[in-house]
């Protein structure tokens, strides 16, 4: 009697959770290196005794959209795109942390730092050093920085068999979550940009008036099916 | 379904801190040496619901995503790009332009040492090379009461004619500072810096030397704000914010959905 009831909150809750990951692609729609959450949702049946099996629905997976943001003009030496592929490798207090955020910094010891003050590795895992002299930092294609006083080093770009397993940390970071990261080959980093948000605004705007209109409409369900039941009561309980 | 609301709200904060910082940059459009900002985003943390690799049967699958819902946006940091800025002649003789790294030491009235981009310099009445708000250049420089001409070279002499002399005779040498981490500097305002520890100390040095940019006289560094670049990052910021406004009233309205359940 109440499936209807079940099935719709159900179907509100995951609802809910879309709303909620579509609020946070909005929020994040300047992050740079931010890629685009989905939500994935599966049927969970039911087969009560006698009577048709049941699909209640359930959220399953959040997945990234990894596809590469545009790009952003910022004429600062030590913003860092990467075009295609690939992950700077960031060293923090818990271990290897990896970043599609190329906007550096330098911290008093004149290390290539992100801006929450953590250092960028470079491919034997130390920090990059800028000389202190050094007035013009170039990065060439292969992610080599170089001053006019010749290389510093080389960033080191990785990449994952799983990128959706990757976990998201908070401060435009990944954990690896146990992978194994293999330093991409042909890459290419240009200075001077950043790469932006994927979110597409268009697409997240139209996906939250339409789950918003999906969520009144279960609503509605919800509301019928109530009244039926209100009725059946009502009904049966009147004297013959 | 907070959330939302909440998720929403971390948006409009940081879009209004966006739409600041740019719009203190248009209005430093024409200020001597003025640097411009930008306002660089992070996402906050994430709630795990389903945990990724989380064995989904005892046959050994796992779950290969997970459900990780993120809670928003927060600023990450306001930082200086410390790109030159154009050279702008004025013709001044006390107006000097840095063409390179460095920044002009200058004495505050508590006697602590201030950095500047700005070389608009006057004359006080004793003489000595001041700012426009009266503080010395340091290390200070007297102009004679008798000289009719100042040559400042690219190295930061400062060279003066005394009338019926024929030779210039020096009368003092400009220095410019340098730090370690310039986007570390305290910016109080009035064009001065301060340095902090996260700047390093300052490096003095003579203008023109390795690393030390040499001087221009007669010209200004105006600011290094992109017109074109803010006006258009100022329409991003306001969609940006108006966007999330809209999540908030989505927010709201299914909200007022669930309430209106009898």
């Amino acid at each position: 009697m109440e499936n209807i009831t079940y099935i719709g909150i159900s179907h509100q809750v995951a609802l809910q959770q879309q709303i909620e990951v579509t609020a946070n692609n909005i929020a994040n729609m300047n992050t740079p290196g931010f890629k685009a959450n989905n939500i994935l949702f599966t049927d969970y049946v039911t087969a009560p005794k006698g009577g048709e099996a049941i699909h209640q629905s359930q959220d399953y997976a959040t997945y990234s959209d990894l596809t590469i943001g545009n790009l952003i003009q910022t004429s600062n030496s030590l913003d860092f795109a990467i075009h295609g592929d690939g992950y700077f490798t960031i060293s923090t207090p818990e271990g290897a942390r990896y970043s599609r955020d190329g906007g550096f910094a330098l911290n008093l010891n004149r290390e290539l730092v992100t801006k929450t003050g953590h250092r960028v590795l470079n491919e034997n895992d130390n920090s990059i050093v800028v000389p202190a002299d050094a007035a013009q930092i170039r990065i060439s294609d292969d992610g080599t920085i170089s001053s006019e006083q010749g290389d510093i080093g080389r960033l080191k770009i990785v990449n994952f068999d799983n990128q959706q397993a990757l976990k998201k940390m908070g401060d435009n970071l990944y954990d690896a979550q146990g992978q194994s990261a293999n330093l991409v080959v042909n890459r290419k980093v240009t200075q001077g940009q950043l790469e932006g948000s994927n979110v597409n605004p268009v697409v997240e705007m139209n996906r939250m008036i339409q789950l918003m209109r999906m969520f009144q409409s279960a609503q509605k369900i919800l509301q019928n099916d109530h009244d039926r039941q209100l009725g059946a009561i009502q009904k049966l309980t009147q004297p013959a | 379904m907070s959330l939302t609301l909440d998720i929403g709200a971390t948006g409009m904060l940081a879009q209004q801190l966006n739409v600041d910082v740019i719009s203190n940059n248009i209005a430093n459009m024409t200020t001597t040496g003025y640097k411009r900002q930008r306002a660089e985003f992070q996402d906050l943390l994430y709630q795990t619901k389903i945990r990724p690799g989380a064995s989904s049967s005892d046959q050994g699958t796992t779950i290969p995503a997970g459900i990780q819902q993120g809670l928003g946006v927060k600023a990450g940091s306001v930082y200086r790009i410390n790109e030159q800025g154009a050279l702008q002649i004025t013709g001044n003789q006390f107006d000097i332009a840095n063409k390179g790294a460095g920044y002009f030491q200058i004495t505050l009235p508590n006697g602590e040492t201030a950095f500047s981009r700005d070389g608009s310099f006057q004359v006080n009445q004793n003489g000595e090379m001041v700012t426009a708000k009266g503080f010395q250049l340091q290390p200070g420089i007297t102009i004679p009461p008798d000289a009719v001409d100042v040559t400042i070279n690219a190295t930061g002499q400062v060279l003066v004619k005394i009338q019926n002399q024929t030779n210039l005779s020096q009368v003092g040498q400009i220095q410019t500072a340098l730090f370690a981490n310039e986007a570390g500097l305290d910016a109080i305002g009035d064009n001065l810096f301060l340095e902090t520890e996260a700047s390093g100390n300052a490096v003095v040095g003579n203008p023109g030397d390795d690393g030390y940019g040499a001087l221009e006289q007669g010209a200004l560094e105006t600011s290094n704000v992109n017109i074109v670049q803010e006006i258009t990052s100022l329409i991003q910021a306001q969609r940006a914010y108006e966007m999330n406004s809209k999540v908030i009233q989505a927010g709201d309205e299914m909200l007022t959905t669930i309430t209106q359940m009898r």
